[in-house]
């Protein structure tokens, strides 16, 4: 006894999205305009889990892998994929209910299927964050990661925020029962691999071909140099467009890394230096908006 | 008498931190029960991913009364010389709130004291509940906590409901921002909304209505049987991975296990181990094996929820198993492309241990250390030319697609794409074996080169380790040295490679490039490691602390060697001859030690007898032991080494008699110093026959 249901196409999903969580309060969001290898780096998730003020939000982020580009012949690798990511802060008590409810809003009968929060801590290093959570599965997919973070730059948390990301070609896949992320709806008569797949065969060519080393490390360099003078400006009035920089950085990293350009010593120490401008932008953030609460209190 | 029920429901828990959260649970509410002076019948826990329970049968209504002494003013101020009672006596007992008449006096701390008997009477249980549960909760540990809230508690998930319920009535209190009442939560999908206990009794039949199976042996007992029924039905048998049946037990509330299939063609294409490690590790899901043993295209999920709708829960599980056998097929097909050189220039840039270089390196120096290895064992030069190629290709695999995706299936996926691109099969096999054992009482290599590999790789490992300042401290041992180094034991005695420790390790340390000083405290320290987890090996195979002290006190650290005369010495132990040779030999010892002369090595113990003069012998007795240790000494000699450290031991034994007849009978401390020296040299020489297996100084008790 099969129950039948219309699978949502690839940007229904981000739509019914959009409306579900724009309906519990949250600011739709649109994606971070710099290149980032995950939604966290989006400053509305890196930069607002910090500090006290409470925060909603949801947003598709395109995130970017250079080292998982696969030239678009790999029906489940991407060098680009889509996040959707959804951020609350504080945490509320039946944030799991809420999650639940929005894969229905997705088309989801739960109770034909089995969904299973299993223990996976989440850590990224290079932002000094990590937190605890699991990975959500659906009849054995692995569709959204769910995240309390505890750190972020290093730093504890004034209020804990849930992070919930979901993978949406994985969960399109499942919906729609592709094989291949290319034959997606992505809207009525048009399908990922008509929007996406020259793309991917691009970039990944450049990641692993055609990239110029010299020029990346090169960008490495500037990027950080600058992020360094920003954030010596005083009362951390440049510290956004310093975090600009950081993703930069990051950014480059990964395509230097892609690129095979990264000997041992030298990827520690790449990595190394990403850690500590995340980190020097995560305390400039706090002490900016330490001092924007002293001004409002000076107004008040 | 009533039933209390305290139980915490949290989001889901890391299933691996369940089981030891109820028993932290069961024995601290034992504990705190007979702290606060309730009596409890009986405790027992009970719990799943999402809830820890402990349920107490037979509170007493009542804490039980306190009676305490109170010591007052001294006798001699307290009553006066009519006896009649002083103003101290009567302060004293309006403040303790007893009678004056009831006051006594007692002998107590070396005075007459007025002494009162004080009453507390006992609380309530549910107040005094109140304060025991919120503690109970806090006392639960986990290996990693978290806070959600501003709270600041820390726990292992969220706390999201608590019950407390002392027969029908909620005992009363909040913690980490909840308050505890009667509602629980039933299953994720197949309770009812509103779990509500009308009382602690009715907890198990209230959570079976709402589809919570609370019993982890009734879980464990669902999911066994139902993957054994369904396979059967296919004509195989369930996988039982004991982790991974463990994981289900401790993830699922309510397990309901259905058998789906996937495509034979997939199955035939890949390597059973790959489809096993897809299945097992990243789908949750039991393999099944056909009659021969062979893999069916076929696999047992357990599900967490009840039969509604299984075909359609069969259906999702069937798809994602085809998506992810076919990205696997993928990975294979990539690494079809590449080959062992391109892996093997890859690991230039795969990160060793932090300071330690890439892989890359520490594959050369591996290379190294199992040539060295096998020139000093006197390896044929077959297994040798095997051993060198196996050492430069053991890493080449953590670069492949595969690898990348399943890091279980390192060495694994070596060996197959090794006999894939023609390599020699004893290569292939030492690819894969150098990994093993895995853990402590895992599987061991069974061929030589893969013994060699193995243990050249760990000896680099923790050279290199403690050279860069990553040394195991306490509990902490991030990178795995003590389980490298019980490996290293492991496998020297398993396949009696009777190298010393010592010299592996200074080869391995040498290979680093660091100045000879460095290295050479490198190596001490990583033998020491080594030998530390010798010891306690030897030790929790049954052998006494002294057995194994004096017999690693002695010999180069050829870890086989020191294992069977560890044998040997703890066998012979059990015998009654051993006490008296003991005695003899420490008496033998003692008298030559207040002689001022040493006791020889084992190497040496020739000379010592060659200083024993025949024309100085004098006693009869004297004469005996010289006959008895002359025939004795080169058999045990032999003995030794042959490594027949029993019969070795027996022959030493055999002197027991001559020993005591010599002691009874014979001075040593001869007025003549030549006599004197005569004898001392021989008790000398009876003492350093002992040195070849073990330094008896160091046995303390002939138990």
């Amino acid at each position: 006894m099969l129950r039948t249901r219309r699978a949502a196409n690839f940007q229904e999903m981000f739509l019914a999205l959009h409306r579900f969580w724009a309906g519990l309060g949250c600011v739709i969001e649109a994606p971070y305009d710099v290149e980032v290898g995950a939604g966290t780096l989006h400053p509305a998730t890196f930069l607002k889990a910090l500090g006290p003020k409470p925060w909603r939000v949801g947003y598709v982020q395109p995130s970017r892998r250079p080292v998982d580009g696969r030239y678009g012949e790999n029906p489940n690798r991407l060098y680009k994929h889509y996040q959707y990511q959804v951020i609350l802060k504080p945490a509320p008590a039946d944030v799991q209910d809420l999650y639940l409810r929005s894969l229905e809003n997705l088309g989801l009968d739960l109770v034909c299927h089995d969904i299973r929060f299993l223990e996976d801590d989440w850590e990224a290093p290079t932002l000094g964050a990590w937190g605890v959570g699991w990975q959500v599965f659906l009849d054995g997919q692995e569709i959204t990661q769910f995240t309390y973070f505890q750190q972020m730059g290093g730093l504890d948390l004034d209020l804990i925020s849930v992070e919930l990301t979901y993978g949406l070609e994985r969960l399109g896949m499942f919906l729609q029962r592709k094989a291949s992320v290319f034959d997606l709806e992505w809207a009525p008569g048009v399908t990922y691999g008509e929007v996406r797949h020259e793309e991917e065969r691009q970039h990944s060519a450049y990641g692993f071909e055609h990239s110029d080393p010299g020029t990346l490390r090169g960008l490495f360099d500037a990027y950080e140099a600058d992020a360094r003078r920003l954030l010596e400006i005083s009362d951390a009035s440049q510290v956004l467009p310093a975090y600009d920089c950081v993703l930069k950085c990051s950014h480059l990293f990964n395509l230097l890394d892609a690129r095979g350009a990264v000997g041992v010593a030298q990827r520690v120490e790449l990595m190394g230096r990403t850690r500590a401008l995340a980190k020097a932008c995560a305390v400039a953030y706090l002490e900016r908006l330490a001092g924007d609460d002293a001004e409002d209190e000076a107004r008040g | 008498m009533a039933r209390l029920l305290l139980e915490i429901v949290c989001e889901e828990l890391p299933p691996g931190a369940v089981a030891s959260a109820l028993e932290q649970l069961g024995s601290a509410a034992e504990a705190a029960f007979a702290e606060a002076r309730l009596g409890v019948k009986s405790v027992k826990t009970l719990g799943t991913v999402r809830r820890i329970a402990v349920l107490a049968e037979g509170v007493s209504p009542r804490q039980a009364d306190r009676v305490s002494t109170v010591r007052g003013p001294a006798a001699r101020v307290a009553y006066d010389a009519a006896g009649a009672p002083t103003q101290a006596a009567i302060g004293f007992a309006r403040a303790q709130g007893v009678s004056v008449d009831s006051l006594q006096i007692r002998e107590m701390d070396g005075g007459r004291y007025v002494a009162a008997e004080v009453r507390e009477q006992g609380r309530p249980a549910i107040r005094v509940l109140e304060g025991v549960l919120p503690a109970l909760i806090a006392s639960v540990s986990f290996p990693k906590t978290m806070r959600w809230e501003a709270h600041g508690v820390r726990f292992g998930r969220p706390i999201r409901r608590i019950v407390a319920l002392l027969g029908r009535r909620v005992v009363p209190f909040s913690y980490a921002g909840v308050r505890s009442g009667r509602r629980s939560a039933g299953h994720r999908f197949l309770g009812t909304g509103l779990a509500t206990l009308p009382d602690a009794d009715s907890y198990e039949a209230v959570m079976d209505q709402q589809g919570v199976v609370l019993d982890p042996a009734r879980r464990r007992g669902r999911i066994v049987e139902g993957a054994t029924s369904l396979a059967f039905g296919i004509g195989g048998s369930p996988i039982l991975d004991r982790a991974l049946l463990e994981e289900l037990v401790w993830s699922i509330e309510h397990p309901t296990p259905l058998a789906g299939s996937f495509d034979p063609a997939l199955a035939e294409a890949l390597p059973s181990e790959v489809v096993v490690v897809t299945l097992q590790h990243h789908q949750k899901y039991f393999a099944v094996a056909g009659g021969s043993g062979a893999l069916l295209p076929a696999f047992v999920a357990v599900r967490d929820g009840g039969v509604e709708h299984l075909d359609s829960v069969r259906t999702g599980h069937e798809w994602v198993v085809r998506a992810r056998l076919a990205d696997a097929q993928f990975f294979l097909d990539e690494d079809r492309r590449g080959g062992f050189d391109a892996w093997c220039e890859d690991l230039g840039r795969v990160a060793q241990i932090s300071g330690l270089g890439s892989v890359s390196d520490h594959v050369l120096r591996v290379v190294g250390c199992a040539g060295w290895l096998a020139a000093a064992l006197g390896v044929g030069a077959a297994e040798r030319n095997d051993l060198a190629r196996a050492a430069r290709l053991c890493k080449a695999d953590l670069v492949t697609a595969m690898v990348r995706e399943f890091p279980e299936l390192q060495g694994t996926m070596g060996r197959i794409y090794a006999l894939d691109r023609g390599e020699r099969p004893a290569v292939a096999a030492a690819i894969e074996e150098h990994y093993w054992p895995k853990g402590s009482g895992g599987r061991l290599p069974a061929t030589l080169p893969g013994a060699l590999l193995a243990v050249a790789d760990r000896a680099v490992l923790i050279a290199g380790s403690i050279l860069a300042g990553l040394e195991p401290s306490g509990s902490q041992d991030p990178y795995g040295l003590r389980r490298a180094a019980a490996g290293v034991v492991s496998v020297l005695e398993e396949h009696n490679l009777g190298v010393s420790v010592d010299a592996l390790f200074s080869r391995a340390a040498s290979e680093f490039g660091v100045p000879e000083s460095r290295a050479a405290e490198a190596a001490r320290r990583a033998a020491e490691l080594v030998r530390q987890r010798l010891r306690a090996i030897l030790i929790d195979r049954g052998y006494a602390y002294d057995t194994v002290a004096a017999v690693m006190a002695v010999g180069s650290g050829d870890v086989p060697d020191i294992v069977r005369r560890a044998r040997a010495l703890h066998d012979f132990r059990s015998r009654p001859e051993m006490a008296r040779l003991m005695t003899a030999y420490q008496r033998a010892v003692r008298i030559v030690a207040q002689s001022g002369a040493v006791v020889p090595a084992a190497e040496e113990s020739l000379d010592a007898g060659a200083a024993v003069r025949e024309d100085l012998i004098a006693e009869p007795a004297e004469q005996a032991l010289y006959d008895a240790w002359r025939s004795a000494d080169s058999v045990v000699r032999g003995a030794v080494a042959r490594r027949d450290y029993a019969a070795a031991l027996s022959l030493l034994a055999g002197l027991d008699a001559p020993v005591a007849a010599f002691f009874d009978t014979v001075l040593v401390m001869a007025p003549d110093p030549l006599v004197r020296q005569n004898r001392l040299a021989l008790l000398r020489s009876f003492a350093g026959s002992f040195g070849g297996i073990a330094d008896f100084g160091v046995v303390t008790s002939p138990s």
